[in-house]
């Protein structure tokens, strides 16, 4: 494989998972996406301008993937809810105190923040990601902050 | 400032996401307000959390990803910039072919000239001449023609 690709995977190959696995909460679901994104940059390099747009790229895939894979998850559950059938999709069990905070979070608001802490991006750049204007970016992550900080009192953990 | 509007612009403070001046503000008034501090400490303590939390992705995943790789390298420049290059090559690859007889058809005369009139002096062909007509002019006396 290219060392440059190598190079990149190994600069944010932890970050893109634990993005997805923040919204995903499974590990193999996060590992799925993560591959998926990394082999779409592959074959899509050759469009890319340079390290901030293949990053970019790298992180809009991320969400867009895990937020569509959610959506399509929810789906299949609720045909299995519909056809009475038992054992929906299970999360996985060795979660942190702080993944169970944010899965009180919606998507709207967990993205952001996963964004700006995890992949440690600007308002602006996370504007960019996510194709959302910055006062929306802003609102959104201050939200999402006040109802972690919130949740993360009550369970005594600050 | 007043505590309000300090702890709605905490978050974005640590992240150093506000202006110059609200940062002042900000960092003046937790001089002396207990409480914004202690907000601000809950904030740093859960941003903490974060970074604590992240996970390693299997190894594997690197493994299989190469599978489904095509062997070789990404091309040295991106795609939306290959055009461009084939183009400036196809120019310079045209004027080459154009220019070339010209300017050989010029070297030629010029030295057959020199040689004719036994000039040892450098010589420019000078293009403005009429048709037919074959002139130079002498470089030492016309440094600044442009031909």
């Amino acid at each position: 494989m290219d060392p440059r690709f190598e190079k990149l995977y190994k600069n944010n190959s932890k970050y893109v998972y634990n993005v997805a696995l923040g919204m995903l909460r499974n590990r193999d679901e996060a590992e799925d996406i993560m591959q998926n994104v990394f082999i779409k940059l592959f074959e899509g390099y050759s469009s890319f301008r340079g390290e901030s747009d293949i990053k970019t790229y790298l992180y809009r895939m991320t969400v867009n993937k895990t937020i569509d894979y959610i959506r399509s998850r929810n789906l299949r559950s609720d045909k299995i809810e519909n056809m009475e059938l038992p054992e929906p999709k299970k999360t996985d069990s060795n979660i942190s105190m702080l993944d169970s905070l944010l899965d009180k979070l919606n998507d709207e608001l967990k993205a952001p923040i996963l964004l700006a802490e995890i992949g440690g991006f600007s308002y602006k750049e996370i504007a960019e990601i996510m194709n959302i204007n910055l006062g929306t970016v802003k609102s959104r992550i201050n939200r999402g902050i006040a109802k972690l900080r919130e949740y993360a009192e009550k369970e005594a953990l600050l | 400032m007043n505590c309000k509007h300090v702890t709605d612009m905490l978050y974005d403070y640590l992240r150093h996401e506000v202006s110059g001046w609200e940062s002042d503000a900000i960092k003046s008034h937790l001089k002396t307000c207990t409480s914004c501090s202690e907000e601000l400490g809950k904030l740093t303590r859960l941003r903490s959390m974060f970074k604590a939390g992240l996970k390693e992705p299997s190894p594997a995943i690197l493994a299989s990803i190469r599978k489904h790789m095509p062997a070789g390298r990404w091309s040295i420049f991106p795609a939306v910039l290959r055009p461009a290059f084939a183009m400036a090559a196809a120019i310079m690859l045209l004027a080459g072919v154009f220019l070339y007889p010209g300017l050989d058809r010029k070297a030629k005369l010029t030295n057959a000239l020199a040689d004719d009139y036994n000039i040892t002096e450098t010589a420019y062909y000078d293009d403005t001449a009429d048709a037919g007509e074959v002139s130079y002019i002498y470089g030492n006396d016309y440094d600044n023609e442009i031909f």
